[in-house]
């Protein structure tokens, strides 16, 4: 068995407070309201994972503003 | 309605329910706002290629396009396309676009629909396309809606291509959530993109009043200002905004609550709107929100209420959120952002609900026959079994259907999570798609071994799949015995009851007839062949699969035209004429009877017109995945190359050949074949060394066959030794029996002559040139001569010495380059008007079938035969069946070769 690897950290800042109908959308991450935006912190398992989340945001209408990834693997 | 729209749900349901091209009916109660200054922009717009309208959901896209398109006013010179979600299939693409533009009916333009094939040349139907949209003779826009929803890089590029080539008369609007991969930037260089984005789409302050107005709302100019500062004049929120106000009994008030909340514009408008609803339609918005689109069965099915149908129709009315998808009212769709936020409260607040949900849709739409969807859905209820099974049962329709790019994209995420038997034999088709042989056999293996955990009620399927896929293998290495041996089946295939009610078994019977003839003609069993491709290719065109049976007649006339090019020749046209007929042109289905005709032509020495054949089959081939085909079309290269001196190029063509015969199992009669070819032509270049080399490496058994003998008494004449040389064809030409047409034995006795020359025996030079002209007469055969270099032979064979004068005169003619050698005939326009029918029977009047064998050979009565060839006389002013035959032949109606 390979050892799994530690999977980064990603933190997504995108605009408005996201009620539980919208956090429920992104399983795989915790969102926090921050300034009148919400931060969605989480483990993402690879590029693929990251641009599920990042299609997932579009389709809802939900505007980004940042992304970065805070603990490299 | 000035344009033809598009219904993803009549594409969805398979290209062979081609949509209705109804009009949607328009909604009168949606609040409409005309936006002149984009207007004004997209007007500008078709002064450039291509306009890009890019903005994020709910920004209003496809509204202000249809609008747009809808105020231009000017019917048929729009053609809409909505891309499905999540499109991976380049057929089910195109298709859409072509049909929409053949169906946009434009003055100039002649465009062919396409016909579901599996295994789709993009580049062909491109091309074609693109020819055809160059003789427009007025403008046309191309709207291709929901851009953003292609998967596939593949179908981007294309799409890139055809953006780059299409006649200026085109214009194309591209509709997206995202700026897609075609290349922006450098057409923004040229000028020739114009963009509309996000702050243009954005409503201004005038544009969200009459907006409201027109749904009915009043708010005071500060409510107004405060409404639109919040939604920053995004469209969506706007409407939905609307919809809230309109059931809220303080308007002021609800905008007052609104701005002051920090959540999202679309969550906090969701809900409200979900809140004014009644329970029973919002339970149904929520609980059709995992469906592409509903209509009134699956949504009471997915309530367990009645009245889907008509809450939905009431909602398309007044909402702009609930689309309707065909004229009758049938079928809805929600809007995708709206789909999206209903989806996302559905696992909110039912979340234990979804898989059953899922699993619902999945069996409702299995038993209607929508199999990609009842997959995706079952995959969605994390189902195994049933998502098994359905990829058993219908796979192969799939592939015909062109839909494999998406259910491979199904498989390998139910292979991802699950591991069966079942999904093992599935993948194993799928590579042998692609042409990973090893891997699909692979496959297949592992599907053979665990065979015994696929439960009872679905075993027979199984093994069914298993089989034909089997055969599949077999097709393509060229291996019969090994798929006897394993597959021969203890009881026989069931029969089937009857085609209408089952034509999801007639395909795969169809197919396996097909793979099964493929593979027995190519292990030397060409009668049981030819019997399994025409059964196959009745099943196909009962059940309306051109593609199939345009495939059948492609192999059948290749099996025929090893004992006869005049008699597979018609068979090869006939598949042409089909493969042309459903848009399968540049579909490998055409180049392998492109490759069938070429060699039917080079045999009677038309070489011009084989050129062609084989040029036009070089583009529809892919000859890793068809060697046997690819093997034959290289030998016909080489053939052409030699016959025209070309030596280096002849050689490398037969080398080529040699390399795809080895590839198949059965291989060294081929390989052979095509290496004594080679041998011959080094030796036509002058390398008479080499050659004796070579010829010494082949086995005893090789050196024994009539091909090696020919190659080293070819070597021998070269080098002066007649003696020697008559001695090595000596078995050869004692033989008695023809085979493969006698193609070596006329070239043995055509060497034997000289050979007879060279050592002054006349007589016997004589009597073999005479014997030659007798087997070759029969099929005119003049490619012999061509191949050997008789113009000396044929030039000693006086007139009076032969029972062959007029075959003697066109085989001069051929060696001196006169007439034939380059093609007497070139296809084009016939000047006499010969209908389809008559040309498919026309073909046949210079075989020696009768009227019957016509008509069996195309499946008509033989009285409908008589007519047509009463008409075809009358047309050609012709006495008698020879008449006709000479008369369409000066025409170029019919080919050379047959007598």
């Amino acid at each position: 068995m390979v050892k799994p690897a530690a999977r980064p950290v990603y933190e997504i800042r995108v605009r408005g407070v996201l009620g539980g109908t919208l956090l429920g959308a992104f399983p795989a991450l915790s969102g926090v309201a921050q300034g009148g935006d919400t931060v969605l912190t989480g483990e993402l398992a690879d590029q693929a994972a990251l641009h599920g989340v990042l299609c997932q945001i579009e389709s809802l209408g939900l505007e980004l503003i940042a992304l970065h990834q805070v603990c490299l693997p | 309605m000035p344009l033809v729209t598009c219904s993803s749900a009549a594409i969805s349901r398979g290209a062979r329910n081609v949509s209705s091209g109804d009009p949607l009916p328009t909604s009168r109660r949606v609040p409409i706002v005309e936006r002149p200054v984009l207007f004004g922009l997209l007007d500008g717009g078709l002064d450039t290629r291509v306009t890009v309208v890019i903005a994020p959901a709910g920004s209003g896209k496809t509204f202000l396009v249809r609008s747009w398109l809808d105020a231009r006013g000017r019917p048929g010179q729009g053609a809409w396309v909505s891309v499905e979600r999540g499109e991976r299939d380049p057929q089910r693409f195109w298709s859409a676009v072509v049909n929409e533009v053949s169906r946009a009916d434009v003055p100039g333009a002649r465009v062919e629909g396409i016909a579901p094939a599996p295994g789709f040349n993009a580049e062909g139907v491109t091309s074609r396309f693109l020819a055809e949209l160059a003789s427009l003779r007025e403008g046309l826009v191309i709207v291709i809606d929901d851009l953003h929803e292609i998967k596939s890089a593949e179908i981007l590029s294309q799409l890139g291509y055809f953006l780059d080539h299409v006649s200026s008369r085109v214009h194309v609007v591209l509709v997206s959530r995202h700026d897609p991969q075609l290349g922006l930037h450098r057409r923004r260089l040229e000028g020739e993109l114009t963009e509309v984005r996000a702050d243009h789409l954005r409503f201004t302050l005038g544009e969200s009043r009459e907006l409201l107005a027109a749904a009915g709302i009043t708010l005071s100019e500060d409510g107004l200002s405060l409404l639109h500062s919040r939604t920053e004049g995004w469209v969506a929120g706007l409407r939905l905004a609307a919809l809230s106000i309109a059931a809220h009994r303080d308007p002021e008030r609800f905008v007052a609550e609104f701005s002051g909340s920090e959540r999202t514009v679309a969550e906090y408008l969701i809900a409200e709107v979900l809140d004014s609803l009644s329970p029973d339609i919002r339970k149904l918005l929520l609980r059709t929100s995992i469906l592409d689109r509903v209509n009134g069965g699956l949504g009471d099915l997915l309530t367990g209420d009645s009245g889907t149908e008509r809450h939905l129709s009431a909602l398309a009315e007044t909402g702009g959120f609930v689309i309707p998808l065909d004229a009758r009212g049938e079928w809805f769709r929600f809007h995708h952002l709206f789909a999206d936020l209903l989806a996302a409260e559905l696992r909110h607040s039912e979340a234990e609900a979804v898989p059953g949900l899922h699993l619902a849709a999945a069996r409702w739409h299995a038993d209607h026959g929508d199999i990609l969807e009842a997959v995706g859905h079952a995959l969605a209820a994390g189902d195994p079994d049933l998502v098994a099974s359905l990829l058993v049962e219908h796979y192969f329709s799939l592939m015909l259907d062109g839909r494999q790019a998406t259910a491979r994209a199904l498989v390998d995420s139910a292979a991802r999570r699950w591991a069966s038997p079942e999904l093992a034999v599935v993948l194993a088709a799928d590579e042998l798609i692609d042409g990973s042989l090893d891997q699909a056999a692979a496959q297949l293996a592992l599907a053979a071994r665990h065979a015994g955990e696929v439960p009872e009620d679905r075993r027979q399927r199984f093994e069914m799949m298993l089989y034909v896929t089997r055969l599949s293998l077999a097709r393509r290495v060229g291996d019969l015995q090994s798929v006897l041996e394993a597959t021969q089946p203890a009881a026989p295939f069931p029969e089937l009851p009857s085609i209408e009610d089952i034509s999801l078994q007639a395909d795969v019977r169809a197919l396996m007839l097909m793979n099964l003839g493929i593979v027995e003609v190519w292990s030397g069993r060409g009668e049981d062949g030819e019997r399994h491709l025409i059964a196959a290719g009745d099943i196909a065109r009962q059940i309306g699969r051109p593609y199939l049976q345009a495939s059948c007649q492609a192999h059948r006339a290749q099996a025929i035209s090893w004992r006869s090019f005049p008699l597979a020749r018609p068979v090869a046209e006939e598949a042409l004429a089909v493969a042309a007929k459903y848009g399968l042109r540049g579909d490998p289905v055409s180049g392998t009877a492109l490759v069938v005709l070429g060699s039917c032509m080079v045999a009677s020495g038309q070489l011009g017109g084989a050129a062609e054949a084989f040029r036009l089959a070089d583009e529809a081939l892919r000859p890793d995945l068809e060697p046997a085909i690819g093997f034959k079309l290289q030998f016909g290269h080489g053939i052409i190359s030699l016959v025209n001196a070309n030596y280096p190029e002849a050689i490398e063509s037969f080398l080529e050949a040699e390399r795809l015969g080895k590839s198949l199992v059965t291989s060294s009669p081929l390989a052979l074949h095509a290496r004594c070819a080679m041998l011959y032509a080094v030796l036509l270049g002058g390398d008479n060394i080499f050659v004796r080399a070579a010829l010494e490496e082949l086995t005893e058994a090789e050196r024994g066959t009539g091909e090696v003998r020919e190659v080293v008494a070819a070597r021998l004449l070269a080098e002066g030794d007649a003696h020697a040389a008559l001695a090595v064809l000596e078995p050869t030409v004692a033989e008695r029996t023809k085979v493969h047409h006698g193609l070596v034995l006329i070239r043995s006795l055509l060497l034997h002559a000289k050979a007879r020359y060279m050592i002054n025996d006349d007589a016997a030079a004589r009597s073999a040139v005479e014997r030659a002209l007798d087997l070759a007469e029969t099929d005119e055969l003049i490619l012999p001569f061509l191949w050997v270099g008789s113009s000396e032979l044929l030039e000693r064979h006086h007139r009076h010495q032969t029972a062959h004068g007029a075959f003697l005169k066109i085989l001069r003619d051929a060696l001196s380059g006169r007439g034939l050698a380059d093609g007497r005939r070139q296809p084009g326009p016939s000047l006499v008007d010969v209908s389809e029918t008559e040309l498919r029977v026309l073909r046949y009047l210079p075989t020696n079938l009768t009227a019957a064998g016509i008509a069996s050979e195309i499946s008509v009565s033989v009285n409908t035969i008589k007519t047509h060839m009463r008409s075809i006389y009358m047309k050609l002013g012709a006495h008698s069946r020879t008449q006709a035959v000479e008369y369409a032949r000066d025409l170029g109606l019919v080919g050379r070769t047959a007598r």
